[in-house]
């Protein structure tokens, strides 16, 4: 809970530290016993004179106002606690201070009501600069990673931070800004500046980004919306001289201007392992109207049900889909399309190894569905329970999913049957892995079923990282 | 290409016959290409008639980033996508298909060397006009180069083009030329062509004709892309130096290239003294 300190507001005895005042003053005759000194706290009424914030240096006084303002709706002692607790708890999460005390104490000088109360919030802010250096060794290649972040650099929390990173395949560099709304840290603007790089096997192809982006983040009840324009240089070109043909007609640049939305309802109760909640995450894209080469409207969305059942057991249902609808006449961008398939998806196939395909290299498709229905138990005889045995889970699943290209001339009813028909689904059996809040490792064994001819399975043994899994 | 990857591709190229959907890929006619590039084009087009393989044109604003070796034009045939005129004539000796057949050793020592120069002069002039001068680039280059591409990326991919030729000019000792020089040696270049060919029909035997002097000839002369040059000087040039050429090559082969007379680029009549 950190370190909170409370005076208490019992007398002290006449014979100790003098503090001048004279026990007629008192307003209520103080109990010598223990308990009876809780209840006292308990029921008594505070007022909350004075709350203020120690230890300022370049962090402006008017973005912290709003943290701490609950604190003097508190009634009694205890309120007083949890609501400076919450306060500072809202104080850390601003991300620009290290350490934060809270000190209650007995309000003092003039003007001060016999129960007020002042609080105070000692802080110490973070420093003014951050470093951070990592080297990272992988696939063939090595990297040099340089990170510099400046927090809270204007002193109203916002946040610069720059990322570079010098490989012997390739070099990326990101900017980003970000900068909270003071009053209401939830309702905040990112502004990117980015260069990546990527390199995907499964289709022959690697593709370089440079680009800015511009978010705007906001909470409506209870649901959290992003709203975001997005400016992107693409560079595609094959991955080897045996790219298929279909991959090496899209090779070549091209400009993505593109607007997009994204509403999320989160009701779960943890990220990794939830035991009860739902999912909806809702994201569309427009692209072509602010300019740029690409013109489409990309619409997908995620779900996911989770359901405590006995003896610690979870079941979990997910559902994703998604559809990409070229506009202007335009054929779709190989960078813009859906893929599926692989550990994080529809388990038992190779990674994005399934769909439309040219002389094995995978081309994604422009609509795609994937369900998965999973059952989540502690480890058999639950070994290191309490401790190291808790971050493991078995799992049983069933996944199936879909993904085609559709002919948009005709009808939705067309439309639903040709993404029920040549279904792919997989069942199995593993353990998973929860590292962090963020991330998840998986061990699977898997049964592909439902293969069409050109899919690439990985039947028996999966191993999977990372973090949004079907 | 490597040795290894030259021998590869020729093993590969034998298996197979010429197949009936071979595609040529090269910028957009109309608005994209510029003269170097179409000349290349024009001259493996003229190979491949010559040596009665059908070749299908197929133009596509992102041809340049399609080729394996980042130049145009390339051909796909079957599954094999080959780039340049150099690794074209191989790949169809490959199959059987040639046309240095007749030529002795020296002859064919004499063709490499003629075909050398043609290249190394003709087409490095050609870059150096369009894109080292400035007012031809501001003109002329860069804006078609980036026609197909939305603003701001027709103006970075123009200019990094530009960027990437300069430097390149600047390797090869160009750098430091002006464009009277680069006339003054064009001028030589078109003389010693002159000069071998002589009063022949062609310059090597009847079926040899170095079709790269002569697409870069006829792409020289006026016509509505390069009319826009802001120096007519080299078609002056060619046109003066290469009468004979002009009347023993460029008529023919227009002829070869467009049989039904579709030609309709040539806007001015030559006059040749």
């Amino acid at each position: 809970m950190g370190a909170v300190h409370a005076k208490s507001l019992d007398p002290l005895p006449m014979h100790g530290r003098d503090l001048g005042v004279n026990p007629d003053d008192m307003i209520e005759v103080p109990e010598p016993e223990h308990a009876a000194k809780q209840e006292i706290l308990e029921n008594k009424d505070v007022v909350v004179q004075h709350v203020n914030i120690q230890g300022l240096g370049r962090t402006k006084e008017d973005l912290l106002g709003h943290e701490i303002s609950d604190v003097f709706h508190a009634k009694n002692l205890i309120d007083v606690m949890k609501k400076a607790h919450m306060a500072r708890q809202k104080l850390l999460r601003l991300g620009i201070f290290k350490e934060v005390e809270v000190l209650i104490d007995t309000s003092e000088g003039a003007g001060a009501l016999p129960n007020g109360l002042d609080v105070i919030f000692e802080v110490t802010e973070v420093k003014r600069l951050t470093g951070s250096y990592n080297t990272m060794v992988g696939n063939n290649e090595g990297s040099m990673v340089l990170g510099v972040k400046l927090p809270n650099m204007l002193g109203r929390a916002e946040k610069m931070t720059f990322q570079f990173s010098y490989g012997t395949k390739e070099t990326s560099y990101g900017l980003s800004f970000f900068k909270p709304q003071p009053g209401c840290f939830e309702r905040n603007l990112v502004l990117n500046l980015y260069k990546v790089t990527g390199q995907f096997p499964w289709s022959s192809l690697k593709e370089t980004d440079r680009g800015l982006s511009a978010e705007l983040n906001f909470p409506v009840g209870r649901s959290s919306h992003t709203v975001k324009w997005e400016g992107v240089w693409r560079e595609l070109g094959c991955l080897a001289r045996s790219a298929s043909f279909a991959v090496r007609e899209e090779s070549g640049h091209s400009l993505k201007s593109a607007l997009s939305h994204s509403m999320s309802v989160d009701s779960r109760n943890s990220a990794i392992f939830p035991n009860r909640g739902a999912l909806l995450r809702i994201n569309q894209e427009l692209a072509g109207y602010t300019g740029g080469d690409a013109s489409f409207l990309k619409e997908d969305f995620e779900l996911q049900f989770n359901k405590h059942l006995f003896l610690d057991s979870v079941l979990s249902a997910s559902l994703w889909g998604g559809m990409l609808y070229p506009l202007g006449g335009h054929s779709s961008c190989i960078a813009d399309r859906f893929y599926l398939g692989g550990p994080t998806s529809v388990r038992g196939f190779g990674m994005y190894s399934i769909g439309p395909q040219s002389e094995g290299d995978y081309l994604g498709g422009e609509a795609y569905w994937a369900g998965g229905l999973h059952l989540y138990t502690p480890l058999p005889f639950r070994p290191g329970k309490g401790g190291f045995g808790d971050l493991f889970r078995t799992h049983f699943f069933l996944n199936a999913g879909n993904l085609c290209n559709l002919n948009y001339g005709e009808g939705p009813k067309a439309h639903l049957q040709k993404l029920a028909e040549c279904l792919r689904w997989s069942y199995g059996a593993g353990v998973v892995l929860r590292l962090g809040n963020i991330a998840r490792l998986e061990l699977n064994y898997c049964v592909p079923m439902g293969v069409q001819s050109g899919d690439r399975i990985c039947d028996g043994v999966q191993f999977g990282a990372g973090i949004r899994f079907l | 290409m490597s040795l290894a990857a030259e021998a590869f591709v020729s093993q590969i190229a034998a298996v197979e016959p010429w197949p009936e959907n071979a595609t040529l890929y090269q910028p957009l006619k109309d608005d994209q290409i510029l003269l170097s590039d179409c000349a290349s084009s024009l001259a493996v087009q003229t190979y491949l008639r010559m040596c009665g393989l059908p070749v299908q044109v197929a133009c596509k604003a992102n041809a340049e980033y399609m080729s394996p070796s980042g130049k145009v034009p390339f051909v796909h045939v079957g599954n094999q996508v080959v780039s340049e005129l150099g690794p074209i004539v191989q790949f169809t000796k490959a199959k059987g298909h040639s046309l240095s057949d007749g030529l002795d050793d020296v002859q064919r020592a004499e063709m490499k060397a003629y075909m050398e120069l043609v290249h190394n002069m003709l087409l490095t002039a050609e870059l150096y006009v369009q894109w080292c001068d400035d007012s031809t680039a501001a003109e002329i280059s860069r804006p078609r180069y980036s026609s197909p591409y939305s603003w701001p990326l027709n103006h970075i991919l123009a200019y990094q083009k530009q960027w990437d030729v300069r430097r390149k000019m600047k390797a090869i000792g160009w750098g430091g030329k002006c464009l009277e020089q680069v006339y003054e040696d064009v001028s030589q270049c078109c003389q010693a062509l002159s000069q071998r060919l002589g009063t022949q029909p062609y310059f090597f035997n009847k079926q040899y004709v170095t079709f790269l002097s002569h697409s870069h000839a006829v792409r020289s002369l006026p016509n509505k892309a390069s009319a826009e040059l802001t120096n007519p000087r080299v078609q002056i040039i060619i046109a003066r130096t290469l009468s004979e050429l002009v009347h023993h090559i460029v008529l023919p082969a227009r002829a070869i290239i467009y049989p039904q007379g579709q030609d309709d680029r040539l806007g001015v009549s030559i006059k040749l003294s």
